[in-house]
């Protein structure tokens, strides 16, 4: 589903925002991407969703390269940011009908789909509300929401637990089991390793543009925590 | 070409959505009428103020200073629109949202200009259609007339937003690479708009020279205002075409800019050098020290707030060469050209409106301020004395110019130095206080808080209306010097109720500020 093949990105002042990476997402796989603040994490992800432009390398989506068909990439995959700064001036219902506008999602199945996914997050009756007035957990469940109207292959997130309360974070997290039960596949960041270590089956572990670990969550924590291992790789 | 639909949409949404408000969102059609409405007022209030222009030059058969005049404010209006939105942040609050959808950059960067273009150009007929309709008022109706006006509205945005979209390529890829990138943002944004602004004024002040014989000249050292006047009156194509080369150049190389630039991470200068150094102040001068910076660190603010101090520098500088001779030039007396330099300094005192900004500037960082063990008197000070910090040393050294270059006697020495700083004294504490009464702690860009808070129109409406005071004692009859002494008197007893109510209720309000 994804592959990054020898992805290297180095910015315009020679910064080294990811070296040489080597990762296999299949679908269903529930893939996690861990590691300190300023390793590459977010550098990766945005170059996965062609946000960042590749150096050199190359990341395929489904089969399909990121450098030569961005727009069939984009449209097979849905983003969430770490950090949901959506249009606060637009009602809930807006944004979503944006969104599923730009991925041409017919007006039954956007209807269906924002009915099933706004009922099992919660967000239901907040829809008709201007994002402004709707809290960091909100948002988040309403960019998730638009990002699964549009039925993509691939989610990618940037730490999407970030301002989640309890239950939020559950729900979310159901949300993406279920996901890649139907087939799906979810790249994420998280800081939270717990999380990671519950819900995934398989994790890589970037230092300094590097990935020092990559495999199923098995053969990375052998015997021990996921935070023992990555302690260790980042000490 | 689907794509840019929806995005020009989505963008109409947004701009509806903020009109409708976030609680209450009243109607859609509510706000589309009250903002038709409100066009038709601004345009009205235009064609009122610039009917009298008309009417003197039809009896004269000069259509090409009213012409002139207009196109002159179009195009200030142009620069102000370009300025008013200048930005270092290469990404907007939704680029990577649409980055990562399956739309070409090229749309998004089309949809965005476009939004913008169509923004200016609402405004900008504001003032185009009232002159044209005058026009055909006052020297009959011209179809030729009427379509090159309409080109020159088509035209007009396009060079605003070439012009910020350089600019704010310029502050990403060249002065942000300075370590006091901020300071020469400013500048050279001060530089570009105070160099038209100046052209602005000397335009207007001689523009009501022009006859029929020098017209022609007057229009062919105006080049640019001057070609615009030529293309509608004589439909000179030489003139169009220079106008639109200049036009179209600097759009296009504006849209190249803001292409190369959309959506990247650019780092800003770091000192490779730089030292850890730790500092002794105490509590007030950490806080006056910290407001001090943001104010030189937020580049709109200063360009907002810094004409003010330059027209006192412009103005100390003319008088100091033109000297006594200036009482011959203008043919009155001294009293009453002293009486006229002092308006001007008050009412450049009541232009620099820092201090009712600086709570709202805050914004989300409110909460730094509210959890430290600081008295929230010396933070109200701390807020209040930035403005007097900035103008009151200008303002000294140009009253003292202006007083030794004109002669002045005592009493003029006395109310040119002290009426401009008890007036700034009550911007600064007065518009702290209606800062707290009316904070806007939300908002996204500093321009929002700089340019369009409602802390900001109310304290400078009350210093407007406080520089109106000297002259309307003045109509009663009372003597120019005792004016200026009841006005003294008038001016202290506001400060004092301003400083006393910041320090009561302004305290309390400050408190209990959310955040």
């Amino acid at each position: 589903m994804l592959e990054l093949k020898n992805f290297t990105k180095i910015y315009p002042n020679g910064k080294i925002g990811a070296d040489n990476i080597n990762l296999t997402v299949e679908s269903g796989d529930l893939f996690a991407f861990i590691g300190p603040n300023g390793a590459g994490k977010t550098t990766t992800i945005k170059s996965v969703v062609g946000i960042n432009t590749i150096t050199n390398g190359d990341i395929l989506v489904d089969g399909v390269s990121v450098k030569d068909e961005p727009m069939k990439v984009k449209s097979m995959l849905a983003y969430i940011p770490d950090n949901p700064d959506i249009y606060a001036n637009l009602t809930g219902i807006q944004y979503i009908n944006f969104v599923a506008d730009i991925y041409k999602v017919s007006k039954e199945d956007r209807a269906v789909l924002t009915k099933k996914y706004s009922e099992l997050l919660g967000l239901d009756k907040d829809l008709t509300t201007a994002i402004a007035n709707y809290s960091h957990g909100m948002r988040q469940k309403l960019v998730i929401i638009a990002s699964l109207i549009h039925s993509p292959k691939l989610l990618v997130l940037d730490e999407p637990f970030v301002g989640l309360d309890p239950k939020a974070s559950f729900e979310v997290k159901e949300l993406m089991k279920d996901f890649c039960k139907n087939g799906g596949a979810i790249f994420f960041s998280t800081h939270v390793l717990e999380v990671a270590e519950k819900l995934c089956n398989k994790v890589a572990i970037i230092l300094d543009g590097k990935i020092v670990k990559s495999g199923t969550m098995q053969e990375i924590k052998k015997d021990k925590s996921l935070e023992e291992v990555f302690l260790g790789v980042a000490q | 070409m689907k794509n840019l639909g929806i995005l020009l949409r989505n963008s109409f949404n947004c701009m509806l959505g903020a009109l409708q408000g976030k609680k209450t969102r009243k109607k859609a059609g509510i706000i589309i009428s009250l903002c038709v409405l409100g066009y038709i007022a601004i345009a009205v209030i235009f064609a009122l103020q610039i009917q009298g222009i008309f009417s003197t030059m039809a009896q004269v058969n000069l259509p090409q200073i009213p012409l002139f005049n207009s196109i002159q404010v179009c195009v200030l209006l142009v620069f102000v629109l370009a300025f008013q939105s200048i930005s270092e942040k290469t990404k907007t609050n939704d680029s990577d949202l649409l980055l990562s959808m399956p739309i070409k950059k090229t749309d998004i960067v089309i949809s965005k200009t476009l939004s913008k273009y169509l923004f200016n150009l609402v405004l900008d007929s504001m003032i185009v259609i009232p002159t044209l309709v005058l026009y055909s008022i006052y020297f009959g109706f011209s179809m030729s007339v009427i379509l090159w006006g309409v080109l020159l509205l088509l035209l007009f945005p396009l060079m605003g937003i070439g012009i910020n979209y350089i600019i704010n390529f310029l502050i990403v890829r060249l002065f942000n690479r300075f370590k006091y990138s901020n300071l020469y943002k400013t500048l050279f944004a001060i530089l570009l708009f105070g160099g038209f602004v100046a052209i602005y004024i000397y335009n207007s002040a001689v523009l009501g020279l022009q006859n029929v014989s020098t017209i022609d000249q007057f229009l062919n050292t105006n080049f640019f205002i001057g070609w615009c006047v030529r293309i509608v009156l004589e439909n000179n194509f030489l003139c169009l075409l220079w106008v639109a080369l200049i036009v179209l150049g600097i759009f296009a190389l504006g849209i190249w800019a803001y292409a190369s630039i959309f959506g990247k991470t650019y780092l800003k200068y770091k000192d490779q050098n730089a030292q850890i150094k730790f500092t002794n102040g105490g509590c007030f001068d950490g806080l006056l020290s910290k407001e001090v910076k943001k104010y030189f660190s937020t580049p709109i603010l200063m360009v907002n707030t810094i004409i003010g101090p330059i027209m006192l520098v412009i103005l100390s500088i003319y008088i100091a060469i033109k000297g006594k001779s200036l009482f011959d030039v203008f043919m009155i007396d001294s009293q009453t050209i002293f009486a006229i330099i002092l308006l001007a300094f008050l009412f450049m005192t009541a232009m620099t409106l820092i201090s009712c900004c600086m709570i709202s500037l805050e914004g989300k960082y409110l909460w730094i301020l509210r959890s430290t063990p600081t008295n929230t008197n010396k933070i109200l000070l701390s807020k209040s004395l930035v403005n007097m910090i900035i103008f009151v040393p200008v303002e000294l050294i140009t009253a003292i110019i202006i007083c030794v270059s004109l002669g002045a006697n005592v009493t003029e020495w006395a109310l040119i130095i002290t009426l401009p700083i008890i007036l700034n004294a009550i911007m600064s504490f007065g518009g702290t206080y209606i800062n707290i009464c009316l904070p806007k702690l939300e908002w996204e860009s500093e321009t929002q808080v700089v340019k369009s808070s409602l802390s900001l129109v109310v304290t400078m409406l009350i210093g407007m209306v406080l520089v109106v005071v000297p002259v309307i004692f003045n109509l009663c009859g009372i003597n120019l010097y005792l004016c200026g002494y009841i006005t003294l008197g008038v001016y202290l007893s506001i400060l004092t109720g301003f400083i006393i109510l910041l320090f009561t209720d302004g305290k309390n309000r400050f408190n209990r500020l959310a955040c």
